[in-house]
């Protein structure tokens, strides 16, 4: 292996520094990056062209009233802000998508966890099987497992009341009540993303030396005490962004909710996702209203944003209390 | 000479990349030039030459094939004529056709009707998509057998803007907004009753009888997803004809939810409901569900569109049932399916249409009782000239339907009547109608049980000060509007609007 005796002085004889113009320096170091640049350019061509420009146009066209075809003409200030704000159906909508939210957190990622843990036993006879077993709802089409579902859950014929009349109880109106529709839709949606969330929770895991399990094993530490004493530190970093990733995912409820309730009954599974669908793409009964739709977009995005931000000033907090607290110690 | 071009991705990204550039390109110049049509009308095969980009929202495959072969057939008689078809989903239809027109790529002749009013020919007048068809029109186009009163009285003819002819007709107007009563012959047999029933109290025994009498059958059956079809078609038989999620009342220009007809309506459906006569699960039913359930023969009745007969006997070819008038009130019939035209606008000719003559020719040859009767055959719609289905063997399910449009369609009146700024002022109110809106309020009502007529008279007091808002709005705008815009005092709903 070579080894290079002073690393400063081989990068000072590569590097010619910066230039005493500026200019310069910037071409120049463009020039020597020229290749980077060239390949990165496709990708951010697309993600201007189909990302940030969508954003930046939304925000936009909340600020008119338009439907989407011709000009932005009828300039309405925050009317449609103003409108979205004051719509009881937008914070149901909004609610809802919290519960989804919710429930990946506190249901999917603990539930995930298990299954990870259960799967990631060496000595588990079939394991590969039943990892890909629950991993396929994953790769399922979405709109497809709604719709299987809206059958199996079908209050007068599907298989589930069916088994529930013969057991004596009666059906239950999954999909059609106010009260069950939400819960059973997160339900689905639970099932369906657990694959994902295991996978990650068992990519984490396998970072997880053996020998440490196998060393607390001879100090005769139980299997609770390992979990306690090794998984679960050894987690905690990965656990922040599996949990991230996970809320992440929460928010792509759209194909099974319309699928399987399109929001109904009654907005009762409405989310806000569906609710800006509704008024840019599927409107019955009047002209589409993309500058409302974007407006409602933006609404729910800035208060995401700032519950978000709330969320990482507690947390630093919340750090900075805890490494002032071992510092006393 | 026939190019089909079903839409690709590849396609649609074309579409795209096309938006991106010739919209620089388009100031340049695919503007028509200026040259007017002949006013010699109806062209002669000879004289039509040039490329026409035809395009629709197609609801099945088989307006494509009985397309393609139209073409054919008319290229026999224009030869110089290329006919290039352009078929979408009708989802994808309505932003389609804005994108084509946005990047200067918009098609010569186009469908004016789909799921999204965008598309419809105010709408795109509005947008400056379309030129008047009026300099086509000749005396000979006029005597075929449209509708009486198309072209001599444009209040209600469906087909002008103004003094200009922007649309044609394909379909019948009257089949295209027709609700007729499904009802399962031997769910109703079984029941005790040998005739669908005719009035609203003979419907709740009906329903009731049939829920009781059949395992497994209901005797009612309407979507969650979509009760408006059903109210909206139940509410015009009682009052005077509304629809949407803002029904106005047009005998004198005031919110209609909380009307009689419609309280009654929505009372008598959460009462079948409450009674246990509609299938469980209803309230999250999509518009196709009550065929479906229909066709398994486990639904005794349900209210659905023209073309549900069709799709029940494919499905279940062995059903039988019968196709019935929507039932009126027990205390006797308010008023009629409402129509808003005598004809329904269907074919519209771009303004950029780089050879109006070859696209008038187009369209002239599917004005023609021979390409309206083929498309009876092939597409099992009414036609709109009512001489396209004399000498053509008929199904028993067409006659049954002619036989309903004669006896519960009329003709209401259309607030375009009274100008295009009238028609924004219908448009802009309704979009900005107050929610829950009707359509909201009267779905709770039938899926829970919670009370209607109250929550809609507050609807409607909401929903006339955003009229009176919307007027004083667009009169500051400089548009010509009046709440009298949206009132027709003279119209009697239990008679044709005659404008």
């Amino acid at each position: 292996m070579a080894v290079i005796a002073n690393p400063d002085a081989a990068l000072q004889q590569r590097d010619p520094g910066p230039s005493r113009s500026g200019k310069d320096g910037l071409w120049s170091q463009i020039k020597k990056h020229r290749w980077n640049y060239v390949f990165v350019a496709p990708m951010v061509v697309l993600l201007v062209m189909f990302t940030i420009w969508p954003i930046v146009a939304s925000w936009a066209y909340g600020f008119f009233d338009w439907d989407g075809f011709g000009p932005l003409e009828d300039f309405i200030g925050l009317d449609n802000y103003r409108e979205a704000a004051g719509d009881p159906a937008f914070w149901r909508a909004f609610g809802n998508t919290f519960w989804f939210a919710a429930a990946s957190l506190f249901v999917q990622a603990p539930l995930a966890l298990l299954f990870a843990l259960l799967l990631n036993n060496p000595r588990l006879f079939g394991r590969n099987v039943y990892r890909v077993l629950i991993f396929i709802p994953v790769v399922s089409t979405t709109a497809v497992v709604g719709l299987v579902f809206s059958v199996l859950l079908d209050t007068n014929r599907g298989p589930i009341n069916v088994v529930l009349t013969q057991l004596g109880l009666d059906p239950v109106n999954f999909l059609g009540d106010s009260t069950t529709a939400l819960a059973t839709v997160i339900a689905v949606e639970t099932w369906r993303g657990l694959g994902i969330t295991m996978i990650y929770w068992l990519a984490a895991l396998q970072t997880i030396p053996a020998e440490l399990y196998e060393a607390a094993k001879i100090d005769g530490a139980g299997k609770w005490r390992m979990f306690r004493s090794i998984t679960v530190p050894l987690l905690a970093p990965f656990a922040a962004i599996i949990l991230l990733l996970t809320f992440i995912t929460s928010f792509n409820a759209f194909d099974i909710v319309q699928t399987m309730t399109a929001g109904g009954p009654n907005g009762a599974s409405d989310i806000v996702q569906t609710y800006i669908f509704r008024y840019a793409f599927a409107p019955t009964q009047f002209i589409p209203r993309f500058g409302f739709a974007s407006a409602a977009a933006l609404l729910f995005g800035m208060v995401v944003m700032v519950i978000t931000l709330v969320q990482i000033l507690v947390v630093r907090r919340a750090r900075r209390r805890a490494a002032g607290l071992e510092a006393a110690r | 000479m026939i190019q089909n071009h079903p839409v690709t991705r590849r396609r649609a990204l074309g579409l795209l990349g096309a938006a991106t550039t010739a919209t620089a390109l388009a100031a340049c110049g695919r503007e028509r030039p200026d040259n007017e049509p002949t006013a010699g009308g109806s062209t002669s095969g000879s004289s039509a030459a040039g490329s026409v980009r035809l395009a629709l929202g197609a609801p099945n495959p088989d307006y494509e094939a009985f397309l393609t072969e139209q073409v054919g057939i008319f290229n026999q008689s224009y030869p110089d004529v290329e006919v290039e078809l352009l078929f979408y989903p009708p989802p994808e239809y309505a932003n389609a056709i804005n994108l084509a027109f946005t990047s200067g790529e918009g098609p010569d002749v186009y469908r004016l009707t789909g799921p999204s009013p965008a598309t419809n020919m105010v709408n795109s007048y509005r947008n400056d998509w379309l030129q008047p068809l009026t300099p086509f029109i000749t005396d000979e186009f006029k005597a075929r057998a449209f509708e009486p009163g198309t072209w001599d009285n444009p209040a209600i003819s469906g087909l002008y803007v103004g003094e200009d002819v922007y649309g044609l007709p394909f379909e019948s107007m009257r089949y295209t907004q027709l609700r007729i009563l499904y009802c399962n012959r031997q769910l109703l047999a079984d029941a005790g009753f040998d005739a669908p029933p005719a009035s609203w109290g003979e419907l709740r025994e009906a329903a009731a009888a049939i829920t009781g009498s059949a395992d497994g059958a209901y005797g009612f059956g309407i979507s969650g997803q979509n009760t408006v079809v059903t109210v909206d078609a139940m509410q015009n038989v009682a009052g005077p004809g509304m629809a949407g999620i803002a029904p106005i009342n047009y005998t004198n220009g005031t919110a209609g939810a909380s009307h009689e007809s419609y309280v009654s309506v929505v009372d008598l459906i959460s009462g079948l409901n409450a009674d246990g006569y509609i299938t469980p699960g209803f309230e999250s039913w999509d518009a196709q569900r009550p065929i479906q359930e229909f066709a398994l023969g486990t639904l005794g009745m349900y209210v659905g569109a023209n073309f549900h007969a069709a799709r029940i006997r494919e499905t279940n070819p062995d059903l039988e049932f019968d196709m019935a008038i929507i039932p009126v009130p027990d205390s006797g019939r308010g008023g009629y399916q409402r129509v808003t035209g005598l004809n329904q606008p269907y074919w519209g000719m771009a303004k950029t249409a780089q050879a109006p003559e070859a696209a008038w020719a187009l369209m002239d040859f599917m004005s023609t009782p021979e390409f309206q009767s083929a498309a009876y055959s092939a597409l099992a719609l009414i036609p709109a000239l009512t001489d396209a289905l004399d000498g053509v063997e008929i199904s028993e399910d067409t006659q049954r339907l002619l036989e309903i449009m004669d006896e519960s369609i009329r003709t209401a009146p259309n607030v375009l009547e009274n100008g295009l700024d009238a028609d924004q002022l219908l448009s802009a109110a309704t979009g900005a109608a107050p929610t829950p809106n009707a359509t909201e309020l009267y779905t709770r009502s039938i899926t829970e049980g919670a009370d209607y007529a109250g929550p809609a008279a507050e609807f409607d007091a909401a929903f006339d000060t955003v009229i009176d808002e919307t007027v004083t709005k667009l009169q500051a705008d400089g548009l010509d509007v009046d709440r009298a815009d949206l009132a027709f005092p003279d119209w009697d709903p239990l008679e044709g609007y005659a404008g």
